[in-house]
């Protein structure tokens, strides 16, 4: 019975989300006007990596994260989102780009996104199959081989947005050795937002992460999806608050109501 | 033509990505037999179409170290003519003699597991030492971390401890109000955003690893 009203409850949460999300998609359909999004540095700050990297003749990595499409698929999905932009950027300014994977089902991923923007910015002879690179479904195998590719190859960017646990800190001190600039990104599930805030130039912290395809694109949509769930936030701190106040007040509320 | 050009459309995959999510939602929310079933047949070909990708990922290396091979790389080919031989040598053994063969025993034992734990074993050390290295004060916000983690660090070094007892109180309270609130927080509000992500995706508006 317990369980029963419980998921009960969680399917009225995920209805109203879901009923605030479809209002606010209608919405920025019919052309009404979207709020804006608070400036995000991170997200900002790829386009000044990627001009220091053109500037300076040296590539751009990309680490497409740790987890799977099978699981941890959210982080790599915002992953992929942030490669759409650098690519994009990449093929315009002409700089080199190095996408390391992890998982080998991400790899076809990564290689559409890379090519459609690399044909995008009308540069498609510029893009290499090369560029996107399987090293092992190994973490520290994988860790391995992208340190190496850093420090050999002396990357002028390294973007670390994705699911990371503790070899954040090893990728990204193999950046500060060849003085990368370094962008980093964690919903800190992983346990990594900690390595990453000292050791990134730039990081986003959990659900920002989430935000950056609306933040990139700016699309109306993609940007009315984020302010629905700004609002469900407050509807959770309203219910969280309610439930502090009925759990430190239920005695008294209990002595009343017996009265 | 016509269905050659919705054959080739985005809308194929995103309907799959749709209808995957749809089952994946209903399992939670409606634990039948009928539904759990197709959800677990979905979980099983996602782990096939997983599987298949490892050939993928095999092509790709053998492109890529192929091309350093080629054009003599610098400092890199030598180890691409060892990669290409030690994944051909792991490939032809296992497909001879099959993976539970002594000779692909052997080579599993003496030569991948003693690298991956020296590697394992270099990298621990190497986990504290570039955390030092690193954790340079950039900001507020990692500057306060520094000064939380040294208290941290006080508060688990009982020689410290014995002679200042009450560093062990601030760590305390560190770790269990301000670290615990905002971790909380921090848990809550990603929680949401991936919910909000996974919604998007499930409305088809987010669409990144289509290549859109």
């Amino acid at each position: 019975m317990h369980c029963l009203v419980e998921r009960i409850a969680q399917v009225m949460m995920l209805a109203i989300f879901v009923f605030v999300i479809l209002y606010k998609f209608i919405k920025a359909t019919s052309g009404a006007p979207v709020p804006t999004i608070r400036a995000l540095p991170p997200l900002d700050a790829i386009k000044e990596a990627i001009g220091r990297a053109v500037e300076m003749g040296r590539p751009v990595h990309h680490s497409m994260g740790m987890s799977q499409l099978t699981s941890g698929a959210s982080e790599t999905l915002v992953s992929a989102a942030v490669l759409e932009y650098v690519a994009g950027l990449t093929a315009n300014t002409g700089a080199d780009l190095i996408v390391t994977i992890r998982h080998p089902e991400v790899l076809p991923v990564a290689q559409e996104i890379v090519r459609v923007a690399y044909v995008k910015a009308g540069k498609p002879e510029a893009y290499k199959p090369s560029m996107i690179r399987y090293l092992s479904s190994t973490q520290w195998s994988y860790v391995a081989g992208a340190m190496g590719i850093m420090q050999r190859e002396k990357v002028a960017a390294n973007i670390l947005i994705g699911s990371f646990a503790a070899e954040s800190i090893l990728l990204s001190e193999a950046g500060n050795r060849i003085g990368a600039m370094q962008i980093g990104g964690g919903s800190g599930f992983g346990g990594n937002l900690a390595f990453l805030a000292v050791c990134c130039d730039y990081c986003l912290y959990a659900d920002e992460m989430y935000a950056a395809r609306a933040y990139l694109t700016k699309d109306p949509i993609q940007i009315a999806g984020i302010s629905a769930q700004d609002i469900y936030k407050l509807f959770v701190l309203g219910l969280l608050i309610i439930g502090l106040l009925l759990y430190r007040y239920t005695d008294w509320l209990y002595k009343i109501l017996s009265i | 033509m016509m269905y050659l050009a919705f054959i080739k459309s985005k809308q194929i995959p995103l309907a799959i990505t749709v209808i995957i999510t749809i089952f994946m939602l209903l399992e939670y929310y409606y634990p039948e037999p009928i539904v759990k079933n197709i959800s677990k047949d979905i979980r099983d070909w996602s782990v096939i179409i997983a599987a298949f990708a490892l050939g993928l990922g095999a092509a790709n290396l053998l492109r890529v170290h192929s091309q350093n091979i080629q054009r003599r790389t610098k400092d890199i080919w030598p180890f691409s003519i060892l990669l290409i031989f030690t994944l051909l040598l792991f490939f032809g053994i296992g497909v001879i003699f099959g993976i539970e063969h002594p000779a692909y025993n052997w080579l599993y034992v003496n030569g991948y597991l003693i690298l991956y734990s020296a590697v394992f074993s270099l990298i621990s050390f190497y986990v504290i030492t570039s955390f030092y290295r690193a954790m340079s004060v950039r900001s507020l916000e990692s500057g306060l971390l520094i000064v939380c983690a040294i208290f941290s660090m006080f508060r688990n070094t009982p020689a410290v401890i014995s002679i200042f007892p009450y560093l062990d109180t601030i760590g305390s309270w560190l770790l269990d109000v301000p670290n615990a609130g905002v971790e909380r927080a921090a848990i809550i509000t990603t929680a949401i955003g991936v919910i909000a992500f996974s919604l998007r995706v499930l409305l088809g508006r987010e669409r990144a690893q289509l290549g859109e």
